[in-house]
């Protein structure tokens, strides 16, 4: 390898064997007398190489293979195969990434239930997710019952039948609006909040010395948001539910004439047990994956999402769309399964 | 007997070889001051010796245990004699000052909170707080962060103490004055430590040993006099002109 034909030679050997006897390289020999073997020597090292290099004896030898081959001097289509490998390399970071998504949640609920847990991180996290939100749900169900009161009405004297204006209104709300809206109220409020001071934690090395001094970052970290909002999310729903209903009164009964009695009374002979379960029960699992997320996507902000404000800014973003998208998948599967 | 021993270590990011066969020990009460260039990886290597990072190639055994390997109780009950000073404090923000020194107490004792009290107040008077015990990290300055974060380590008298940049930041009496504070507290506590600096005037008159990173290994290891008269032109350019003047004797020698 002293001199540039036979680097020329390495480059693309089975161009060479090929097309040898009409080439002249840089020194002006042909490449196979270069160097002090003889040319036969040369001929057989070459065909032996050609053999021995990976791609040629991955490679099926078909025609095909030899036009391409010759085609073009460059080895084989690099780009392709650098495609097909970045996208490999990518879908299995995501496989990965769930994975580690996977086991964090596991491990939350796991120290959630073995005992020592943090009584005033999680009275903290109570006040924070569940009372300061209360104002906030109060509005937000209010006018969502009020408009439910409008909609409904509109369309159900379509058919004459305004009476069931208050089931139809109870039951939306209870199965349906209630859980999943004041999820997505939580996840803007609390929950990118969650993630911010988690990511911020994590910039700044503070889980880092909160490890080094023997704690658990899950315990003080992780578990009391998640206890917090599995029984605030509840609460809260069951709130929202409240005021919507008597949102819809408001409108449906008070403004549009349907009756108390009709409202209330035909709501109590049509909404069931089993329908005011489906809600808590949603709520309940949207709590967890409101946590679940927000506190995942702190934890690791820097190791994902970069360093720095911006790496804190970008998982917070990613944990408010990827728990409302979650949130909005999960009522799907659940109501299909409670259906 | 050694502490501290690191084993031909590795370490990269994304490919920056950060690392490239690190070898060092320090021996039971022992303190060795840690040198280099900024972004050689003297922050990283701390890291490496209390577990928070994992080596790729290599071995990291502190007090005879492997900290690579070690996990739950057996990494709780190292680091629980192990005293850490981050370059940027890594105070809780959501506590104030008093709150952050007694929280390692409070959570890993079971002293009676008259006894923290007075153990905390003692602390900060020592690192010369008192008087900000409640202000919150974001109120004070950041020396005052960092003498914050140093009374936090070394409140749980720990055995083997790790100090990334003690005295940056700070002007030059408060410096002298923490450098002289971690000084008195070996003399108390007889820890191991590793202290991190580029302060090298004042704090090679309180180290054993100097080790010197450049390059991914460890470029020159031996006493300050040792390294004062050096003539590698590299640890020449380090220690040479920052040096001259003061501290030990063996210093004042051919250039
Ligand atoms: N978490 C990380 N991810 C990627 N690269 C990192 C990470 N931590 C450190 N590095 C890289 O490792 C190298 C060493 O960083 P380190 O913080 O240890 O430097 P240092 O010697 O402490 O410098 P300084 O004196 O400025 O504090 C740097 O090049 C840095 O970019
Ligand atoms: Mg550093």
């Amino acid at each position: 390898m002293k001199c540039a034909c036979d680097r020329y030679i390495f480059k693309s050997d089975t161009h060479t064997i090929i097309s040898m006897r009409y080439l002249k390289t840089e020194c002006g020999k042909s490449p196979g007398i270069c160097g002090d073997s003889d040319p036969i020597t040369a001929y057989i090292s070459l065909l032996s190489r050609f053999f021995l290099t990976s791609r040629a004896c991955s490679a099926k030898l078909t025609p095909m293979f030899f036009i391409k081959r010759f085609s073009t001097t460059q080895p084989l289509n690099h780009s392709a195969i650098s495609a097909i490998r970045r996208s490999g390399a990518f879908t299995l970071e995501y496989v990965r990434r769930m994975g580690i998504m996977g086991l964090f949640l596991v491990k939350a609920v796991l120290f959630m239930v073995i005992p020592p847990i943090k009584f005033n991180r999680f009275l903290k996290q109570i006040r924070f997710i569940g009372l300061q939100s209360v104002v906030l749900i109060l509005l937000t169900g209010g006018f969502t019952g009020m408009v439910l009161g409008f909609q409904g009405f509109y369309s159900l004297s379509k058919f004459g039948s305004d009476a069931f204006l208050g089931p139809m209104v109870g039951l939306a709300l209870i199965k349906e609006l209630g859980p999943v809206l004041s999820a997505l109220m939580v996840t803007g409020r609390a929950g990118s909040a969650i993630t911010a001071e988690i990511g911020i934690m994590r910039m700044s090395e503070q889980i880092d010395a909160l490890e080094l001094m023997g704690l658990n970052p899950y315990r003080y970290l992780v578990v009391p948001n998640l206890l917090a909002a599995m029984i605030c999310l509840p609460l809260l729903t069951a709130i929202f539910d409240v005021v919507g209903i008597f949102g819809g009164y408001l409108i449906g009964g008070k403004l549009l004439g349907v009756g108390a009695g009709t409202y209330f009374g035909e709501m109590a002979s049509y909404v069931e047990m089993q329908d005011i379960m489906e809600g808590f029960y949603k709520s309940l699992s949207f709590g967890v994956i409101i946590t679940w997320v927000c506190c995942f996507k702190g934890y690791y902000a820097g190791i994902f999402t970069g360093f720095g404000s911006e790496g804190v800014s970008k998982a917070t973003t990613q944990a408010v769309v990827l728990s409302s998208v979650l949130i909005l998948v999960w009522d799907y599967f659940m109501t299909s399964i409670l259906f | 007997m050694s502490m501290i021993k690191i084993e031909n270590l590795y370490r990269s990011f994304d490919g920056n070889e950060v690392f490239r066969g690190i070898s060092l020990e320090v021996m039971k009460g022992e303190v060795l001051a840690l040198i280099g260039r900024s972004g050689c990886g003297k922050s990283v290597l701390l890291k490496h010796v209390a577990g928070l990072m994992k080596p790729e190639k290599g071995r990291v055994v502190v007090n005879g245990r492997e900290m690579d390997v070690a996990k739950g109780r057996s990494l709780t009950a190292l680091r629980d004699r192990l005293g850490f000073l981050f370059q940027g404090g890594a105070l809780f923000d959501s506590m104030n000052v008093f709150e952050n020194v007694a929280f390692p107490l409070k959570e890993k004792t079971k002293l009676s909170d008259r006894r923290i009290q007075a153990r905390v107040l003692e602390e900060l008077d020592n690192v010369g707080l008192s008087g900000s015990e409640y202000k919150y990290p974001s109120q004070i300055s950041g020396g005052m962060v960092k003498r914050a974060a140093l009374a936090r380590a070394l409140v749980g008298d720990p055995e083997i103490m790790l100090f990334d940049e003690p005295t940056t930041g700070l002007d030059p009496v408060t410096g002298h004055d923490i450098i002289k504070l971690i000084d008195s507290c070996h003399w108390r506590l007889h820890f191991t430590g590793i202290i991190v600096t580029h302060e090298i005037s004042t704090v090679f008159t309180i180290v054993d040993r100097v080790a010197m990173l450049h390059e991914g290994v460890v470029w020159a290891d031996g006493t300050p006099s040792e390294l004062f008269s050096s003539k590698d032109p590299i640890v020449r350019a380090f220690v040479g002109e920052s040096g001259s003047g003061e501290g030990e004797g063996g210093m004042h020698e051919k250039v």
